[in-house]
């Protein structure tokens, strides 16, 4: 009898673990880019190669990072084309990693909004952010 | 009279008082182990049904079957893992800010 009631326990806490295995696995999928497509690629590259321009942007406070998780030119238009530039290619890795994850498409809003928040948590002192409530602040 | 649950020791006094009828101490002692196993067998069965359905459930592909001509609409709330999000974006701005290599 002893023994029966251990094979009940031992069989209940694995198929308990196998469930509970399965939706951990589900839930801790993450998201990521799966595939180095080209225009992934040329998108990172152009990203890391105008970085440090971008910086220098931002520490003049002529850009900042607004709650969509994009560049927004706040001064002179001189750097408009840099935004531009900047802002296609994260659109490009947003667009990304909700298709290869299979996301749906309104998941598009969720993703900027997370990289926008992951801006901020970035920001330097004296970088401008925009708040979720659209106020612009100097972190 | 039900002697369904029974221990050995209760089967034991038993079997004291109703030595004259041998018969019946058989019946007993026939009747209580057999119908422990039975009832324990039946757990066990149900507990494997139980689980498995829960395996099967777990892990199931859900398949709509219907006329093409009325395609069934399901709405699906997709609940993301922001954290897994907020990992991938963070790995992604630390390879842009050159923090990290790839």
């Amino acid at each position: 009898m002893n023994f029966k009631y251990y094979l009940m326990t031992v069989m209940a806490a694995v198929c308990l673990c196998t469930v509970l295995t399965g939706s951990y696995a589900v839930a801790e999928q993450g998201y990521d880019i799966k595939e180095m497509t080209p225009a992934v690629k040329a998108a990172l590259d152009n990203r890391r190669a105008r970085y440090n321009e971008l910086l220098d942007l931002k520490n003049s406070g002529v850009i900042g990072e607004n709650a969509q998780g994009y560049v927004e030119v706040l001064g002179s238009d001189t750097a408009k084309q840099l935004v531009d530039a900047e802002n296609k290619d994260r659109k490009t890795i947003y667009t990304t990693i909700v298709e290869q994850n299979n996301l749906p498409s309104d998941a598009l809003a969720t993703v900027e909004k997370v990289f926008a928040q992951v801006q901020r948590d970035k920001a330097t002192a004296g970088h401008k952010i925009q708040d979720t409530d659209g106020s612009w602040k100097t972190k | 009279m039900s002697l369904g649950t029974c221990n050995e020791t209760q089967i034991k006094i038993r079997f004291c008082y109703m030595s004259p009828d041998y018969g019946v101490q058989k019946f007993i002692i026939r009747n209580t182990k057999p119908q422990e196993e039975v009832g324990m067998n039946r757990q066990v069965i149900l507990l494997l049904l139980f689980f498995g359905f829960l395996t099967v459930l777990g892990g199931c592909t859900v398949k709509a079957v219907g006329d093409p001509n009325r395609p069934i609409t399901i709405n699906a709330h997709i609940t993301l893992d922001i954290k897994g999000l907020e990992k991938t974006a963070t790995n992604i701005e630390d390879y842009v800010s050159g923090q990290s290599p790839s």
